[in-house]
């Protein structure tokens, strides 16, 4: 089972990143760069400010990603899903939405409720982006950072869509002790499937192990190295 | 090659009790929205909500409670069965309860959790995940589900949807103006929005020819299945229902059928007059000739959040094992575009499709299409 990517992105206390731009993320680190609409947009943006900190991070990723594989701009709606895996999902914004409704003599804020989904951020992308198709968070009991890669190539061999926005997304909560916060999103699509430049390939082997160009890779910042060391030859550049 | 879905075995729970007993006050046109005593309702637009008894105790989170309700009707499953899980607010009793300063279950606050409870009521060695699209959650899980077994990866899959009334999301819709002041009316002419109800089901899904050589009843095939976003706006649903008529087309593409083929579509019709609209609107374009019979059942159990694709699903399946479509609950004047095709009684009910949908928030849509079994299974 296999796809080529076309680009990814990422937000992590790193900072920002996309293809070969910026530095390797760390999503061990959990403290995160308030981001700005500045950061990820050059024309001003309202809706970007009245994110959750969740949404801001998982829409930053993938915007980077389409960024990087040039296709962030666009005119006719494209059959591009969506899936990222979360842990703690919408937590946040939860914690936050439920202080309303427990404010004396205040309402509740339909602001705020309407970004207590793990998929909220997602339904931005597609109208930001114009992308119609699958559109869903995942979660697993396991520690498994590459869940939504899995579930990506699976998907697309199962033609849920000509191409897959897949990632991660996770913010620190108080609730239990955390070990990885950010976001990152790759555009995967079958070969031939969009007309856009595919940079490198994924490839998960019969015996469960995703490899890129030969590498194998089990974590998310692996991901990152391995697509980098792929392109660089393209580029002419050490990666 | 492709393998076919079968459902092999369901179990329901919602306000109106199990699978046999909410079918049979379904089709009695009884309705479970009642005044809810939960919680404080003095500052929200109803009072009202479809709600079982809840243990007021931390622990278990209601949600798991809901859970334990399937576990006796269904069974064991096989060891090796994926445990797909769908819900939209996993354990969400216990976050009010962390804000309220009173001892609550963290662990219950994670949506990943719904896999250790499945696995601890259906021990089972498969993998599991979780699947999160909003009120499509479940439908989603199903359809994901469906093109597991089809592409041959897992040869059973028990699919969850679970989710429970909390304040938090009541409290949520009443803001945003989404809550009906009486008992929600679908697809009528004076639905004025939804009512909100709890519930959860639990599918085993097999590939037929493992279920034939098992012995297993096969009591519907899932043909066809699509999902598809509107990408238009984050709670309202697009208005000529473009997402939904292109996961309604996924479906039939997928199980090989032509509108035609389509004897009756179980909508997801919530009551709120954008979402009924864009419903029927949807279906009208994907039926020009003319709407099959349409149903809905929200009315009668409220809507179920991330779980309603499954306890839908089980009731359109009731609707083939006893050859009966049930009448909406809640229609008095059904929307004019649609005055013949909604039910208003049940209806004895031949056919051997039916699709089912469910739209959620982010513009997400999804769909399911079902076949009849060709063996009569007797409950």
């Amino acid at each position: 089972m296999y796809a080529d990517i076309y680009g990814i992105g990422w937000v992590s206390a790193a900072g920002l990143g996309w293809g070969e731009r910026g530095k390797i993320p760390d999503f061990s680190q959990l403290e995160l760069p308030a981001l700005r609409r500045k950061d990820i947009f050059l024309e001003p943006d309202l809706r970007f400010g009245r994110l959750d900190p969740f949404s801001k991070i998982g829409l930053s990723a993938i915007t980077l990603a389409l960024r990087d594989a040039e296709m962030e701009v666009w005119e006719q709606k494209r059959d591009i899903g969506l899936i990222a895996a979360t842990r703690s999902g919408s937590l946040s914004a939860d914690r936050e939405y439920f202080q309303t409704v427990l404010a004396p003599d205040e309402p509740a804020s339909p602001q705020l409720f309407a970004y207590t989904l793990s998929t909220c951020f997602l339904g931005e992308a597609s109208i930001r982006f114009g992308l119609t198709g699958i559109a869903a968070a995942i979660a697993t009991p396991e520690e498994s950072p590459l869940q939504w890669l899995i579930q990506a190539l699976e998907m697309l061999a199962d033609g849920e869509a000509a191409a897959m926005l897949a990632g991660w997304c996770d913010l620190p909560d108080d609730f239990s002790p955390y070990t990885a916060a950010g976001a990152l999103f790759c555009l995967l699509a079958r070969p031939g499937a969009i007309p856009a430049p595919p940079r490198a390939r994924v490839q998960r082997e019969p015996n469960g192990t995703i490899t890129i160009a030969n590498q194998i890779i089990t974590t998310r910042e692996q991901l990152v190295r391995a697509y980098r060391q792929a392109i660089a030859p393209a580029r002419g550049e050490q990666p | 090659m492709s393998h076919q879905v079968a459902v092999v075995a369901m179990a329901v729970h919602t306000a109106m009790g199990d699978l046999d007993t909410t079918w049979q006050e379904l089709c009695a046109g009884k309705s479970a929205i009642a005044p809810l005593q939960r919680f404080d309702t003095t500052n929200y637009l109803t009072n009202l909500a479809a709600l079982l008894p809840q243990n007021s105790d931390v622990s278990p989170s209601h949600s798991i409670t809901l859970l334990e309700h399937l576990a006796t009707d269904l069974g064991v499953v096989p060891s090796n069965t994926m445990l797909f899980g769908a819900t939209t607010k996993w354990g969400i009793d216990q976050l009010e309860r962390a804000g309220r300063q009173l001892p609550y279950d963290a662990n219950a606050l994670y949506s990943a959790t719904l896999i250790e409870q499945m696995r601890r009521l259906w021990p089972s060695k498969g993998a599991g995940e979780v699947f999160a699209a909003a009120c499509a959650s479940s439908t989603l899980a199903l359809a994901r589900a469906s093109a597991t077994i089809a592409a041959g990866r897992s040869s059973s899959v028990l699919v969850c949807g679970v989710d429970m009334c909390s304040e938090f999301v009541f409290s949520g819709f009443s803001a945003l103006q989404g809550l009906a002041p009486e008992a929600c009316r679908p697809f009528c002419q004076q639905r004025r929005g939804l009512t909100l109800g709890e519930g959860a089901a639990a599918l085993l899904l097999m590939d037929a020819k493992r279920a034939r050589a098992e012995g297993r009843p096969i009591l519907a095939t899932i043909a066809g299945w699509g999902t598809a976003s509107d990408a238009h706006h984050i709670t309202a649903p697009a208005r000529d229902g473009c997402g939904l008529q292109l996961a309604c087309r996924k479906a039939l593409a997928k199980a090989a059928c032509d509108v035609s083929d389509i004897d009756a579509i179980h909508a997801h019709g919530t009551g709120t007059v954008y979402n009924d609209a864009m419903e029927i609107t949807a279906f009208r374009q994907l039926f020009p000739e003319s709407l099959p019979l349409i149903f809905g059942v929200k009315g009668a159990i409220g809507h179920t959040l991330g779980a309603a694709g499954a306890i839908e699903t089980a009731l359109s399946i009731q609707c083939f094992q006893n050859n009966t479509l049930p009448l909406t609950v809640g229609v008095e004047t059904p929307m004019t575009e649609a005055a013949n095709a909604i039910t208003r009684q049940t209806t004895p009910f031949t056919g051997t499709t039916i699709l089912k949908t469910n739209s959620g928030f982010g513009g997400i849509n999804a769909a399911l299409l079902f076949k009849k079994s060709e063996v009569v299974h007797v409950r």
